[in-house]
């Protein structure tokens, strides 16, 4: 399930995620956005695995533990709430599968989290660093 | 993290602060009437001071004949009221552990009223659709810090003009012959340079920071916001920032609104030549985005709705500025 203060969109193969609790921002693309896609469309796990598995003559169960092992970052991102507990193992056969990337972009979370309300100094304004 | 709940009290409170800030407006120092981005909005001060710190940003937007305080109520006109003021308030019925991001409090920020505050207490705002009403305290005069003179009530001008379809854009706008380019990008990118070099060029300027789009119409157009220019930089030696207004420390106006042609990505490249290349629509939503929303008040279901629709609606560029600080990639964009 998508984070509450997570905002994202799909333009021309390329998926923008925003993580507005953490100021990071991603980019996902190739099998990384269709894994997202899936997420955001509700689809099972299962269902995913077997309908990649197909396409890119790969094994099921390899699939899935990628799906897994992907989630698990996006978890760790905090972009997504639920993650499977399943222990990640992407050894078999992935067939034309690519590895899902997560891009992450940090460059604006320093300043994104300085928050123009609370961390101004006084008489300075944001995005000053408060000195102490 | 468990916030605990406010007091019930609060949203009597919260009333309360409505009604202190209407009453401030019934004897206003000053009162004047703005035309902002298409919208009409009356700006009511409690004190000289505060209007003396937050106007002189917003003054280009003033309608000949304000101040409107010799008008009787039923005479002035309708749309959006600002009410600023600065009468001593009781203790606040919330702590630093209900401040979200932004400074949204939660459990008032619910509904057609939202509330932000600061951690110290030295100032707030309340926006009420229903009245379109928003009250902004402060402290003191004092409690305006330089971030608000260059940027007065953003956060209240957000929620009124979101209402009015228009979005509040983390960027700056620059163009000329009624054509104009948005510059996206984080602090540090180049966006304020650029927008000088090209005010020196003699190219309009919108503004370079915060532009309003409005979307209805077929070219997304931008309307100027603030009449202030950020200058200079902080180092580790040596720290010369500081804000200047159009039309007062520099001859040229604020250029009212330009249609957009392009988005442009800057980037400081080094080379004497400024460049150009293509770049995707979603590299243009990724320089536009994050900060426009982190700098936008907290939504319980934030979207991207208006900013996808603004970098689906342009061609985007990423500008690599050179020595010449862009101006005549800007020019050739402008001209194509």
């Amino acid at each position: 399930m998508v984070g509450s203060q997570v905002v994202h969109e799909t333009l021309d193969g390329e998926t923008v995620v925003i993580n507005l609790a953490t100021g990071t921002y991603f980019s996902l693309e190739g099998t990384a956005a269709q894994l997202w896609e899936a997420i955001v469309a509700d689809e099972p796990r299962h269902a995913t695995a077997v309908r990649l598995a197909g396409q890119h003559h790969a094994d099921v169960d390899a699939v899935l533990a990628t799906i897994d092992a992907f989630h698990a970052v996006l978890a760790e991102a905090q972009l997504i709430t639920a993650s499977s507990e399943r222990a990640p193992d992407t050894t078999g056969n992935l067939g034309t599968l690519a590895l899902p990337k997560l891009q992450a972009y940090t460059d604006l979370s320093e300043h994104l989290l300085l928050d123009p309300i609370h961390d101004v100094e006084r008489g300075e304004g944001w995005p000053a660093v408060p000195s102490t | 993290m468990q916030v605990p709940p406010l007091a019930p009290a609060a949203h009597a409170f919260r009333e309360d602060l409505i009604e202190r800030a209407v009453e401030a407006a019934a004897n206003a120092a000053e009162r004047h009437l703005l035309t902002l981005a298409g919208t009409s909005l009356t700006l009511d001060f409690g004190t000289t001071e505060l209007a003396q710190a937050l106007l002189p940003a917003l003054s280009h937007h003033v309608v000949a004949g304000s101040p409107l305080q010799d008008l009787k109520p039923a005479l002035q006109p309708a749309g959006v009221r600002l009410i600023v003021w600065s009468d001593p308030l009781p203790p606040f019925p919330w702590g630093g552990q209900h401040l979200g991001r932004g400074g949204a409090i939660t459990g008032l920020s619910d509904g057609p009223v939202r509330a932000v505050a600061t951690t110290d207490d030295s100032s707030l705002v309340l926006w009420d659709e229903h009245r379109q009403l928003a009250c902004c305290w402060f402290a003191a005069p004092s409690s305006v810090t330089r971030w608000d003179r260059a940027a007065p009530l953003r956060v209240a001008l957000h929620f009124a003009l979101t209402q009015a379809h228009r979005h509040l854009v983390h960027g700056a706008v620059v163009g000329q012959g009624g054509r104009g380019v948005l510059l996206a990008g984080p602090g540090g990118s180049g966006k304020s340079t650029t927008t000088l070099a090209c005010l020196d060029a003699g190219l309009d300027v919108v503004g370079d920071d915060y532009a309003v789009v409005d979307l209805r119409d077929e070219a997304p157009r931008a309307w100027n916001l603030y009449r202030s220019l950020k200058v200079g930089e902080r180092r580790a030696d040596r720290d010369d920032r500081r804000t200047l207004l159009l039309g007062a420390d520099r001859p040229q106006q604020a250029t009212m609104y330009l249609d957009l042609v392009a988005i442009l990505l800057p980037r400081v490249t080094g080379g004497a030549r400024s460049t150009l290349q293509p770049a995707s629509r979603a590299a243009a939503l990724r320089a536009l985005a994050p900060s426009t929303l982190m700098q936008a008040p907290y939504e319980e279901r934030p979207t991207l709705g208006a900013l996808t629709a603004l970098a689906q609606a342009l061609p985007a560029w990423e500008l690599g500025l050179g020595e010449d600080r862009g101006v005549g990639a800007i020019t050739e964009v402008l001209a194509a």
